[in-house]
């Protein structure tokens, strides 16, 4: 199904379901601690050995020698993981850096070896026993200090890494009022809750690993890669994920480690990374050095606004769109923005909560603040002057909506802006003093394509599978209320499983678009099923009505079919895709079919038409955010 | 973690001797410090004497008016009992100020003063540290030390002493009180307490081998405001870049001791008799011959304010 064109009237429109509060269905699991978390599958490995990672000591080099013969000698010891055992393995795509280090160390804290030992503690103990020596070399950490020779990146998410306007350096030398201001910002770690955690099975030639990631295609493609195995025989499961922010967007050290380490000990293993190798071994937010330009005239108009951003990563890293809001926020016919991207020997950089606009937006709204106190502007009307209708960058092209104004408006009158003394250091609240601020925001709202399952089953009634992760943001509930709504049926008719490769590929969760593109993939494979359903009682389908478990179409209504009523399961596949990289698809239309529903394949149960449907083989990988 | 025997104490002074004859055993309480660094391999003691059988747990009257506070009084406990909420408020603050419940639950008063520091380079045993392994050098200088010590410091060692609590025991001038391997008991003023690095970080405190800790007491109460300010780069559950533990009078004299600063909690009493004249002339004697980092001199102008808002509040 592509949302390409405006949303008509359908299902979702009736709100019975989706919009209401409810609580959420996986949540007395969470509570209870019965929500199965890929460290704590005793349940399909009760005989997991453990794997302790060892972790390099310095920053740049390589590895001289390493002497594993103790560790290999020490209790309960069944084997020692290292880049030497474990021969060429290929750096995935979407890694920086090697997951595993050796000989060669690119950043300190790099993973360098693994012991597997029959308890945690017995391969924590041997983990200590191996010894590492190295040949340190010079490296580059300071991005101040590498900032000037920075390259512009090919790209960054927003597209081009420079843009310019009319004649920026003209204007902003010309104008009356002007602010040149640089802005730092530090580095960031992950840390959530649930760390880096995978538990991986061999079964002859087929891998299986229960795991802590956000994008169970992106893992399962680059397991296989970094393996040099077929993709086909490497299942991913992670139906819970206790945290993600982009640190687990991508397998990690841990996943990688686990696997060779099963492996390598003919037997299950399982991984951690612990909380301090975390923060070298997952991807960070980059430290940023920014500087910001605007020029206005004395009423407050910009004529020219200027957006540098400087960050460093590993080679063949890449920058966070820093400036990437700066191209559109606010008015200013002179305009330019630019990124350069610094070498540092570094952990590597990338995704972490709203990259580029977490550090961009920041220095962009503390300049405009600034500006409108050199101006002796009121900060919200500053930026009300300043709101454009238009892409200021390419001011032939309007926004669709754009409420930027009304929301400051709204927001001023709500925090009672107009009551704010303005000089700060003047408002007191007992002990403490109190000041008011405001600042703008906005990120965007990419859609990616987006398949799910649905059948008829005896017993839930409504079964929905889709590779889509709850990263803890209630995506079995959005995804069971918009079956619910879809197909007619309450909310506790349906069962949502999730996370899984031999389920239909989902748009995974990172950067904004996983509930708007996974419901839509799952809406678009309920309205497949309801036309099934349709057929199958011989209604027209566009005039047929779902509600309350019961099917009519103008008589009286039917029962919803299940088994053994038919002779094999109800089930439809669908895909759900857009047309336009960002317009919304929450608002489904009446829309072409691009898949046939399809039957599951005995034993896999998975469906690559409905992950691939026809028209869309050209599945890029979307920009990992 | 490298394995270890382990055996339960009934006596004080069998257990301070336990410790004495035993190569590499150590006294386990709350473990609350001593776990964490043994699964890290920063202490890696062969044998561990669990003391917390030995009735160390009462906190009662002295016969001068003061407190008795045994050794294995919980820090929950401590700060919640009614007499030290009354009397010694600073000291009651100060323990709720740190760590987190969980963790106040199992930590002992004891322990609380034997704690190591949180010094970055002390965890990473890739790195080299004085306090550690002697004579491997010290990484935090000329590294990252925003954390660590401003004064008292040498060329071998930066690091903080991490308690609160000790910072209160200090103001209040508690004395620590202690059986020896031989089974002679002594009482050390909190003063002199706590060694300042010198040329042998590694040592820390002026106990000798085997020297158990059986109580703190605290001398009769002098009244006051009491106030502890704890300055941190997260609101909670993180060691203080300051802390200010102060015991203000009326009449506008009082005491002051400092945390966050130093290997020890610091406090010049000397310096004391400026406090009616502000916080700075304070912060100023207190603080003559330190010896920030490029990254943390920051700490002697927060140290003066943290001090002043303590002012101002028992003004207030």
């Amino acid at each position: 199904m592509k949302f390409d064109k405006p949303a008509a009237t359908n299902p979702i429109d009736q709100l019975k379901v989706v919009g209401q509060p409810t609580p959420r269905i996986e949540g007395p699991l969470k509570t209870t601690g019965t929500a199965p978390y890929a460290y704590e599958r005793h349940d399909v490995a009760p005989d997991a050995a453990y794997g302790w990672v060892v972790v390099a000591s310095i920053a740049n080099g390589r590895i001289r020698t390493m002497d594993v013969v103790a560790a290999r000698r020490a209790p309960g010891v069944l084997t020692v993981v290292t880049a030497e055992t474990a021969g060429p393995i290929a750096k995935a795509r979407r890694n920086t850096v090697r997951l595993l280090g050796g000989p060669e160390i690119q950043h300190y804290g790099q993973v360098v070896a693994m012991v597997v030992a029959e308890t945690l503690e017995q391969a924590r103990a041997a983990a200590a026993l191996v010894r590492v020596a190295y040949d340190t070399e010079a490296g580059a950490y300071d991005l101040e200090a590498a900032k000037e020779a920075a390259v512009r990146p090919q790209r960054i998410t927003s597209g081009a890494p420079d843009t310019a306007v009319g004649d920026f350096a003209g204007a902003f030398a010309a104008a009356p009022v002007q602010l040149d201001a640089t802005y730092r910002t530090p580095g960031h770690a992950h840390a959530m809750m649930e760390p880096h955690a995978t538990l991986a099975v061999w079964k002859g030639e087929q891998l299986t690993v229960w795991t802590s990631n956000q994008m169970v295609d992106w893992g399962r493609t680059d397991l296989a890669e970094m393996l040099a195995i077929p993709k086909e025989r490497v299942r991913v499961v992670s139906p819970f994920v206790g945290g993600g922010f982009g640190g687990k967007l991508f397998v990690r050290a841990e996943c990688l480690l686990a696997a060779l380490g099963a492996r390598a000990a003919g037997r299950p293993v399982k991984v951690a990374l612990p909380r301090p190798a975390m923060f070298n071994n997952t991807p960070h937010r980059a430290a940023t050095i920014q500087r910001i330009r605007i020029g206005a005239t004395r009423d407050g108009r910009i004529t020219a606004i200027g957006h540098e951003s400087w960050q460093g990563d590993q080679a063949g890293g890449r920058s966070d769109g820093h400036v990437s809001q700066t191209r559109l926020l606010y008015a200013g016919a002179n305009r330019m923005t630019q990124t350069r991207l610094a070498r540092l020997d570094l952990p590597e950089h990338n995704a972490m909560r709203a990259p580029g606009e977490a550090s961009g937006m920041m220095a962009l709204e503390i300049a405009m603040d600034e500006m409108a106190e050199k101006l002796g502007m009121d900060p919200v009307q500053f930026r009300i002057l300043n709101d454009t209708q238009v892409n200021p960058e390419r001011p032939e092209r309007p926004f669709s909506q754009r409420q930027l104004v009304e929301c400051l408006r709204q927001g001023a009158e709500r925090f009672g802006w107009s009551r704010r003394n303005p000089s700060p250091g003047q408002t007191r609240s007992g002990r403490w003093l109190v000041g008011l601020g405001m600042a703008a925001a906005f990120r965007g709202a990419p859609v990616q394509k987006s398949a799910a399952r649905v059948r008829l089953e005896a017993g839930p009634l409504v079964v929905v599978e889709t590779d889509m992760t709850d990263i803890g943001t209630g995506t079995y509930t959005i995804i069971a209320q918009t079956a619910a709504e879809t197909l007619g049926v309450p909310l506790h008719q349906v069962r949502v499983r999730l996370g899984d490769s031999d389920f239909p590929v989902s748009a995974g969760s990172g950067g904004q678009w996983g509930a708007a593109s996974s419901t839509s993939g799952v809406y678009a494979a309920c309205m497949n099923l309801r036309g099934q359903v349709a057929a199958k009682f011989g209604f027209e389908p566009a005039q047929t009505a779902f509600a309350d478990g019961r099917v009519s179409s103008g008589g009286r209504p039917l029962r919803l079919p299940r088994p053994p009523a038919f002779r094999r399961r109800m089930q439809s596949s669908s895909a759900s895709s857009c047309g336009r990289p960002n317009s919304p698809p929450s608002a489904p239309t009446s829309s072409r079919w691009l898949s046939t529903p399809t039957r599951p394949r005995p034993g896999s149960g998975g469906c690559s038409r409905c992950a691939r449907p026809a028209g869309s083989s050209t599945r890029s990988p979307p920009a990992a955010r | 973690m490298k394995a270890f025997t382990y055996e339960r104490a009934r006596t004080p002074a069998e257990a301070a001797a336990a410790v004495a004859r035993t190569p590499g055993a150590k006294f386990i309480a709350g473990g609350t410090n001593l776990l964490d660094l043994m699964k890290l391999q920063i202490e890696t003691p062969r044998h561990l004497i669990d003391v917390n059988g030995l009735n160390l747990d009462e906190i009662e009257k002295t016969s001068d008016g003061g407190l008795r506070i045994g050794a294995l009084v919980r820090n929950t406990d401590l700060a919640a009992d009614a007499r030290v909420r009354k009397d010694y408020a600073v000291l009651s603050r100060a323990l709720l100020a740190g760590a987190s419940g969980q963790l106040r639950n199992k930590a002992t008063t004891a322990g609380n003063l034997l704690q190591r520091t949180r010094c970055p380079y002390f965890y990473d045993t890739a790195q080299p540290c004085n306090k550690r392994q002697p004579g491997s050098g010290c990484s935090a200088i000329g590294g990252v030390s925003r954390q660590l010590a401003v004064i008292g410091s040498s060329d071998a060692c930066i690091a903080t002493h991490p308690s609160d609590m000790a910072v209160a025991m200090r103001v209040l001038d508690a004395t620590v009180e202690t059986v020896r391997a031989d089974g002679q008991a002594r009482r050390i003023p909190i003063a002199d307490f706590h060694r300042l690095p010198g040329t042998t970080p590694h040592i820390e405190t002026v106990l000798l081998p085997g020297e158990l800790i059986t109580a703190v007491t605290l001398p009769k109460p002098v009244g006051g405001f009491h106030t502890y300010r704890k300055v941190r780069d997260r609101a909670s559950y993180a060691f203080a870049l300051v802390s200010v533990a102060a015991i203000v009078q009326k009449d506008g004299r009082g005491r002051a001791a400092f945390g966050g600063v130093a290997h020890r909690p610091w406090r010049v009493e000397a310096a004391e008799a400026a406090m009616p004249s502000g916080a700075k002339a304070v912060a100023d004697q207190v603080f003559t011959g330190a010896k920030p980092t490029h990254e943390n001199a920051f700490k002697l102008t927060l140290a003066a304010r943290t001090l002043a808002g303590a002012l101002a509040e028992a003004r207030a």
